[in-house]
């Protein structure tokens, strides 16, 4: 018998085509994939959590979260100050929790709306120099969050996201580094979506308590002077819209509404 | 093209010999399967997905070996031996080769 | 917060650029390589068989083996990965697995340099995890018997590539080169 040595002309076992090119499509695909499936998952938990009652979320929530604290006794007055100013606003935001205001011993302005229906008040806010209004919009904004069950639809979109990448990709796959990008894009905008409709409760809310929205941009203006904007094009990924922005859209509401400003009360909540 | 796993083809003479030939896959299950195959892990049973993808990619490696013996001029292939190694998570990959010959009556 | 997004892109971009740059050169570089080697080493024939080829008298036989590790760079790693994702072929690892099968069969060829064939070539492909992560490397051993004839079974010095004066009834017959 012959030896017939010889060595093939093509090479049939790879393929031919240029890998950046194939990586370039299969990374775009991906991207728009997984922004698909936020988008989904945000009608099925909006879907959702109408149908959970607040008894049934502070239990689930129990499990979850030890984070409701109990006020000290630093601050006793200053609470019972914050809940008088918050009693007519419950009267005007529909919203199911019943609120417990705790002040934070904190230097930095902010306020918190936690879940299960506790409403932290930092005492760098109330001494930042807000007018009674100013300060009224910010619970009327963190109302909203509760009006809107903004925590159970948080909770909900990360659980149902998080089985969909660990089920879909798997646990040691190289491109949960790739995608998580276009992941936190999707919860950022949907953060960001949250955060608007918290202020247009903020701005109803003031205009139900006192006639008129005057003071409603008071704290993203004290906000604006010491602040730095995000790099160019970064804004989208942030969890609040730009300062700017919400100056912009709460007086664009009010003047779609009909909604006039007036004079401020000074605060009067002592130390 | 003639294909067995023995040292000839039954009834033929083998007249001229071209070497080894090969011919290989590397193949990845989609999403979806890997979603069913996660289930299957806490029921048991047989993963009909991965059993069509491992014999569709079989099919293609085998076909990739013919071919490389139809370019050496080989009209059979004898001794053909098979592995299966799995290279990545979720892909597996199929190789297929054998001695390339060609036989007459 | 963003900042951190960005230094977390930027990072992968270069670990990516990194790994298509230099594992694509890499790449072509070992092709021809082994391309090179392919040819030289035509003469000796290697079959899947038991049998040896044609009526030989073998007069000493040895085992005789070649493996090879060959590593992912990061750009194959992640195109394999969107691959598992998706499906359908994983063009990356192809050429991988093709590069290490031919480059085992080759270093097991050099290692016998004198003999006049090798027959029942097996082989055996397996990757190499690390730790948790998906693939790190892939290693080929390809094996085989090595059979000698007294002509053939002389000293380095003495020997001639490519010789076509072996005992037996076979020849030796130039065919197409390629690829």
């Amino acid at each position: 018998m012959q030896y017939q040595p010889g060595l093939p002309e093509h090479n049939d076992n790879v393929s031919h085509q240029r890998p950046g090119r194939e990586f370039l499509l299969l990374i775009v695909a991906a991207v728009v994939f997984v922004l698909l499936a936020v988008w989904v998952t945000g009608f099925a938990v909006n879907w959702a959590v109408t149908r959970v009652d607040p008894q049934t979320e502070k239990r689930l929530l129990a499990g979850v979260s030890g984070v409701l604290d109990s006020q000290d006794d630093a601050h006793l007055e200053q609470k019972k100050r914050v809940e008088k100013l918050l009693q007519p606003l419950l009267a005007c935001v529909d919203q199911p929790y019943d609120i417990q205001v705790v002040i934070q011993d904190d230097a930095a302005p902010n306020a918190f709306a936690v879940p299960g229906g506790q409403m932290w008040v930092t005492t760098g806010l109330l001494e930042s120099g807000l007018s009674e209004n100013g300060l009224s919009f910010i619970l009327g904004h963190e109302l909203g969050h509760f009006a809107n069950r903004d925590h159970l639809r948080g909770m909900g979109r990360s659980l149902v996201l998080w089985v969909l990448s660990r089920s879909l990709i798997g646990g040691d796959s190289g491109i949960s580094e790739l995608l998580s990008p276009s992941l936190l894009l999707g919860e950022a905008q949907h953060s960001q979506a949250q955060e608007s409709a918290a202020d247009v409760t903020g701005l109803q809310a003031l205009q139900c308590r006192y006639g008129h929205v005057g003071g409603a941009t008071e704290f993203f203006e004290n906000l604006q002077i010491n602040h730095a904007d995000s790099l160019p094009g970064m804004h989208y990924f942030e969890s609040h819209p730009q300062l700017q922005q919400r100056i912009k859209s709460l007086q664009t509401t009010a003047r779609e509404q009909s909604m006039p400003t007036a004079k401020v009360l000074p605060l009067q909540i002592g130390r | 093209m003639f294909m067995t796993n023995i040292e000839t083809v039954p009834g033929k003479r083998i007249v001229a010999c071209q070497g080894v030939v090969a011919g290989s896959t590397v193949r990845a299950k989609h999403a979806g399967r890997d979603l069913m195959a996660g289930l299957k892990n806490i029921f048991g049973g047989e993963l009909r997905g991965y059993t069509e993808l491992l014999e569709e990619s079989r099919e293609q490696a085998i076909n990739r070996m013919k071919q490389q013996a139809a370019q050496l001029g080989g009209n059979a292939i004898v001794n053909v031996r098979f592995s299966t190694s799995s290279v990545a998570a979720g892909a597996a990959e199929i190789y297929v080769y054998g001695t390339s010959v060609t036989v007459a009556d | 917060m963003s900042s951190q997004l960005l230094i977390n892109i930027g990072y992968l971009l270069v670990l990516l650029s990194l790994g298509y740059v230099f594992g694509r050169r890499a790449e072509s570089k070992h092709y021809k390589d082994i391309q090179r080697r392919e040819k030289l080493l035509l003469a000796l024939p290697t079959v899947s068989s038991e049998q040896p080829l044609g009526d030989i008298t073998v007069s000493n036989s040895q085992l005789v083996r070649g493996s090879v590790v060959i590593s992912v760079d990061y750009f194959k790693r992640m195109l394999a990965g969107l691959r598992a994702f998706f499906g359908g072929e994983v063009q990356a690892y192809e050429t991988l697995l093709d590069r290490a099968r031919r480059e085992a069969i080759l270093r097991m060829k050099e290692s016998a340099p004198n003999a006049a064939q090798i027959i029942n070539l097996r082989v055996e492909t397996s990757s190499i995890y690390r730790g948790a992560q998906s693939i790190g490397s892939v290693e080929v051993l390809a094996f085989g018997t090595a059979i000698y004839t007294a002509d053939t079974a002389v000293p380095a010095a003495h020997a001639s590539a490519g010789s076509s004066t072996q005992a037996g009834t076979y020849s030796v017959r130039p065919g197409p080169t390629g690829n």
